[in-house]
Formats: structure tokens, sequence, C-alpha cells
């Protein structure tokens, strides 16, 4: 009996642990979203499934399936926001120290001219894909919380990611 | 005071010692026997004065032997129900904080069913929000979509590096699915 309350007090403990690098990355966007430089959106898991229902397309309704949490961070780079290279660096290194300490994977890095996608992948259950799109005119972060296999990183490297 | 044991107890008595007598008549003796006057003149008297003098003592102890032990069931029972419920009791607070703990803990809190920033300022226009995220994926997708048919961007890979073989193994996979 004292073997199993312990047990089920180490699970409550350690849970918090093993989703943590998914909090951090929460805690990022909401560090930032309310910056003026800042565009931001949450999709919570009823907007995904929702998405999902107006989807026709069979490998589009699979990830979105997935898929339960999406969140996206863009800074304006070009023009009157030429300004921001500070704040996009300040992004970045908070997400290549989350990098550092987790187990991402960089999944895989596209440089067309002065634009470069890189996706980071965490394959779990509750695992993430993570876009980092730099280019001249505006830095993104594009994060899909979900139930990351092998399935939906297929569908990902297809560009099969859309909402229409 | 009565000195000389009567008939009627004598009959008493002798039922007494077969066995025989009610608990109403064995009170009786009992009383009889502890009212007599013992001079000494009748030894009998002194002997069934003790004997039911000893035996109200006894049943009186009995009787608060089983009281006490009754009692003590109780007491027992009680605390053996005390023993149980705290037991119990200590589980169900444990299994209640490990609950609390846990909807606190893995809570999604109150986050709303979508949330569209821009400037600072939220703008509660949930198309906006699914354009924005819209766009902010195919300009991605383009990207990604675009290692199978840049070949310009995938040729350079290849010529540089042997090793990069399964990427294009992958390449080929995906644009053989491509629909």
């Amino acid at each position: 009996m004292k073997r199993i309350l312990t047990i089920i007090i180490l699970l409550v403990i350690s849970g918090p642990i093993l989703f943590s690098q998914n909090k951090e990355i929460k805690n990022i966007f909401e560090k930032y979203e309310k910056n003026k430089s800042v565009e931001s959106v949450y999709l919570s898991p009823f907007l995904m499934a929702m998405a999902g229902k107006f989807t026709n397309d069979a490998e589009g309704k699979e990830w979105i399936s997935a898929i339960e949490e999406m969140r996206i961070l863009t800074v304006e780079m070009h023009g009157k926001n030429s300004g921001n290279v500070e704040l996009v660096k300040q992004i970045k290194g908070e997400f290549d120290n989350l990098f550092g300490r987790y187990k991402f994977e960089r999944a895989l890095r596209v440089k067309d001219g002065d634009e470069l996608v890189e996706m980071y992948v965490l394959k779990e259950d509750k695992g993430l894909i993570l876009f980092l799109n730099d280019s001249p005119d505006e830095f993104s972060v594009i994060v899909m919380f979900g139930s990351i296999s092998d399935k939906i990183l297929k569908a990902v490297m297809k560009g099969g990611v859309k909402f229409n | 005071m009565k000195k000389n044991i009567t008939k009627e107890i004598g009959e008493l008595l002798e039922k007494y010692f077969s066995g025989e007598t009610t608990l109403k008549e064995e009170r009786q003796l009992r009383e009889y026997f502890s009212k007599i006057e013992d001079d000494g003149s009748d030894p009998q008297i002194r002997g069934y004065k003790d004997m039911f003098g000893y035996f109200s003592d006894e049943s009186d102890k009995v009787c608060l032997k089983e009281i006490l032990l009754k009692e003590t069931d109780t007491v027992k029972a009680g605390k053996k129900a005390h023993i149980i419920a705290p037991r119990y009791f200590t589980w169900g607070l444990s299994a209640a904080a490990i609950l609390v703990a846990g909807i606190f803990l893995f809570s999604p809190g109150t986050k709303q069913t979508f949330e569209f920033r821009s400037n600072g300022k939220k703008i509660h226009d949930q198309t906006q929000a699914m354009n924005f995220a819209s766009e902010k994926m195919n300009r991605v997708n383009k990207m990604i979509s675009g290692i199978g048919s840049n070949n310009r961007v995938f040729n350079i890979i290849t010529k540089t590096n042997n090793s990069l073989a399964p990427l294009a193994k992958m390449n080929k996979a995906l644009s053989q699915n491509k629909g």
C-alpha cells in the first residue's frame, strides 16, 4: 500500500517535469505575445477540432486530429519594424536555450535565398513540432503540440499542414 | 432480625444446591442471608451468609465484569472503528490531495478557444486568427514542399556530400506520394 501511494505521489510530482518543455515554450509565448511588436495567435484544442471538420484534405484531417494546440508568434522586421532585430535575437536565444536543454531533434533546415526554415521535433505522445521561419521581413515561431508520430511528420514534411 | 433459617428458605436452599432455583429465588436467598443475624449460634447461618455474601459479591463482580467486558468490547470496537476510520480517512485525504494536485497541475487553465494579439492588443476575431495562422503555415509549407521541387537547393546538397543519400531516398518517397 505504501508502495502504491509512493508511486502515485511520484507520478503527480514527475508529471510536471515530464511535460515541462511544453510548459516552457508556452511561457516564452506568453512572455512575448503582449509585446507591441509581436503578433501572436493561440488556437485551442477545440478550435483545432473545428478546423478539422472544415478540412477536405484527408491528410490535413489526420494531422489536425493529432494536433491539440497551435501557437504562432511573429515579429515584423521590415520598414518601421526594422528595429525589432534585438527582440528577434532575444526570442531566438530563448528557443536556442530550450533546444539545448531538452531532447529536441532538428528534423529539417531549408534555406532559400535569405529565408530560412528550421523544424524541430519532440516525437512523443505529448510532443511538438516547432518551426522557426527567419526572413528579412519577418521572424515566426510556429509550434504545434500534440501526438507526434511518423505519419504526422510525413504530412508536415510534404507541406500538408493546412487549414483549408 | 431473623436468627433462624426458615422452612421456606430451607426448601429454597435444597433447590439451590440442586441447581433448580430461579434467579428470583437466588436473589431471595441472598437478601435473606444478608439480613439474617449471625450470633454464632448456628454455624450453618454463618456458612450460608458467607456463601451468599461471597456469591453476591461475585455476582456483582461478575455483573461488573460483564459490564466492563461489554464496555471493553465496545471501546475496543470503537477503537477498532477509530483505527480503521483514520486509516481510510488518511487514504481518502491522500487521494483527495492527489486529485486536487493533479487537477491544479494538469488543468489547462481557463484559456479561451483562441487568442489573437496584434500590437499588444487582443483581437476578438476568430476568422482573422485562423487566416493569420494559415498564412504563416503556408509560408512554411512553401519552403518545405520546395525541397522536392526546388532542385536547385537539393542538388547543391547532394553534390557536396554523398552521405546525404538517405535524404535523396526520402525526397523520392515524398515525390511519389504527392497527389
